[in-house]
């Protein structure tokens, strides 16, 4: 089940994911591979965002850290997207920490937005924009609101949990995000050329 | 999906942006077209960001299995009361190691009129060295004792905790009211009546005198000392409280109708019930759930 379908039809997708839960829990290999199945691809675009070119270890080490504390999980669906975004976002920082030394090559979004401009106009790029192509606009956004508005579209938990993910006050998450859309829609109107 | 195109000529100052549509943008609930067109923009990106998982995304999801499979196991509720009894059995053995067999009743049992003080005798026992492991027979160890002996009947598993329990008891006859007395004070309202101080004041009784037969009784028989002390109403008294009978208990604690150790269990399941939400929080509100390392910090 993709995370996609989770989130749009959350409410009534909250028994099976209690139930995927618990049977993962009590080691159902299954269930775990469902809930793997349901997170991972949020969770690496996520920390693509975070930690580019690093998603793939970090998730490795996130699911890891998943795998053996899941007997203590006791949640509902939200609440295990907050659980596993913290230990992610926790790992990514820790990796930034040691990280730290060395000179960060983050992508630039120019680059991308050159090369949608080879397709006639930034309209026809956008309405095609990958995957791909749209982590890099919002990995260009200021940090801050980079990971606000990843943890809200991306790992698709709502103000609250946000802001406990990122021990931030809810007001201020909101007002992160909100910048971060205004700052995309202008990075959007006026492609770099 | 066809949005408008986006003119990059004559662009006036971003449109406002309300508060309402910045969250459904970010929740993806925003499927009408009366977006200003640079929010429309933002939308499919959004869209974008959030499109089903790619192949590439899904593709480490054997290893990911294995790695579950691979699991350190965890040790669940029952594992845990066998762990506890387990503590208790090597408890038992260091406390035989004294030379004064009847202190673990007295280091541990509940002493008349101290019911409000049920770990001073354990709790001094700790202090001495070879008593150390008697510190952990709280009540919840013994009513775990309690539980194993009953629960497994007369196997072989059954009889250490059997022997612990009439070591503990101070013989096998008194191993009832020793369960009887753990399970009632496990009961938050139970009070201590004079038949659950039955096999502890035997036991104290017993050591003290064994103790005063020593030159030097140890740490472990004063300890049984004071505790009687106390119980007793003054040390001076001890000889006397211990030549009466065990309070409004004429006959012997074997002689007691009836199977008391089924009554023991009943607290033990309630208290490993209790000790779980403290450890797990039931609902996850605005805080993240507790994993046991979530910041995966040093």
């Amino acid at each position: 089940m993709p995370a996609m379908a989770a989130r749009t039809a959350r409410s009534s997708d909250t028994a099976d994911f209690a139930a995927t839960v618990t049977a993962a829990i009590g080691g159902d290999e299954s269930a775990f591979a469902a809930l793997w199945r349901g997170l991972n691809p949020s969770l690496l675009r996520y920390l693509r965002v975070l930690v580019p070119g690093w998603s793939d270890d970090i998730a490795s080490e996130t699911w890891h850290d998943v795998v053996r504390d899941l007997h203590r999980f006791n949640g509902d669906e939200q609440g295990f997207r907050a659980w596993l975004f913290t230990i992610a976002r926790h790992r990514a920082l820790d990796w930034k920490r040691r990280e730290a030394g060395r000179p960060a090559t983050p992508v630039p979004v120019e680059y991308l937005t050159d090369h949608q401009a080879s397709d006639d106009t930034a309209g026809v790029a956008l309405d095609a924009l990958s995957t791909a192509e749209a982590l890099a606009f919002v990995r260009s956004l200021p940090p801050d609101q980079a990971e606000v508005v990843s943890l809200r579209v991306l790992a698709g938990l709502d103000v609250a949990h946000v802001a406990a993910v990122t021990g931030k006050r809810p007001g201020t998450v909101r007002v992160l995000a909100h910048r971060g859309l205004r700052r995309l829609a202008a990075m959007l109107e006026e492609p770099p050329r | 999906m066809n949005e408008p195109r986006i003119p990059t000529e004559d662009r006036e100052p971003l449109p406002a942006l309300d508060r309402v549509t910045a969250e459904r943008l970010l929740d993806g609930r925003l499927d009408g077209g009366c977006l200003p067109p640079a929010y429309a923009a933002v939308r499919n990106l959004l869209q974008a960001a959030r499109s089903p998982a790619l192949p590439s995304e899904l593709a480490a999801e054997a290893a990911a299995v294995a790695a579950f499979r691979a699991r350190p196991l965890i040790p669940t509720r029952r594992p845990r009361v066998l762990a506890k009894v387990l503590t208790v059995k090597a408890a038992v053995v260091a406390a035989s190691a004294l030379s004064v067999a009847g202190v673990a009743a007295a280091a541990t049992g509940s002493l008349p009129g101290s019911g409000d003080r049920p770990t001073v005798g354990a709790a001094a026992a700790a202090g001495s060295p070879t008593a150390q492991p008697a510190g952990d027979l709280d009540r919840s160890a013994r009513l775990a004792l309690c539980e194993a002996a009953a629960h497994r009947g007369g196997s072989a598993e059954a009889k250490p905790a059997a022997a612990a329990l009439a070591r503990l008891a101070g013989g096998a006859g008194a191993v009832e009211a020793y369960c009887a007395d753990a399970a009632s004070a496990a009961k938050p309202d139970a009070g201590r009546g004079p038949d659950a101080a039955g096999a502890a004041k035997q036991g104290l009784c017993r050591a003290a005198a064994a103790g005063e037969g020593a030159q030097h009784g140890g740490k472990a028989a004063a300890v049984a000392f004071e505790a009687l002390a106390q119980a007793a109403g003054g040390p001076d008294q001890i000889k006397a409280y211990c030549a009466g009978p065990v309070a409004g208990h004429p006959s012997t604690a074997a002689d007691r109708p009836g199977p008391v150790i089924p009554s023991a269990a009943a607290p033990t399941e309630n208290a490993g019930d209790d000790a779980r939400p403290t450890d797990l929080p039931s609902v996850v509100p605005s805080v993240v759930p507790s994993p046991s390392h979530p910041r995966g910090r040093p």
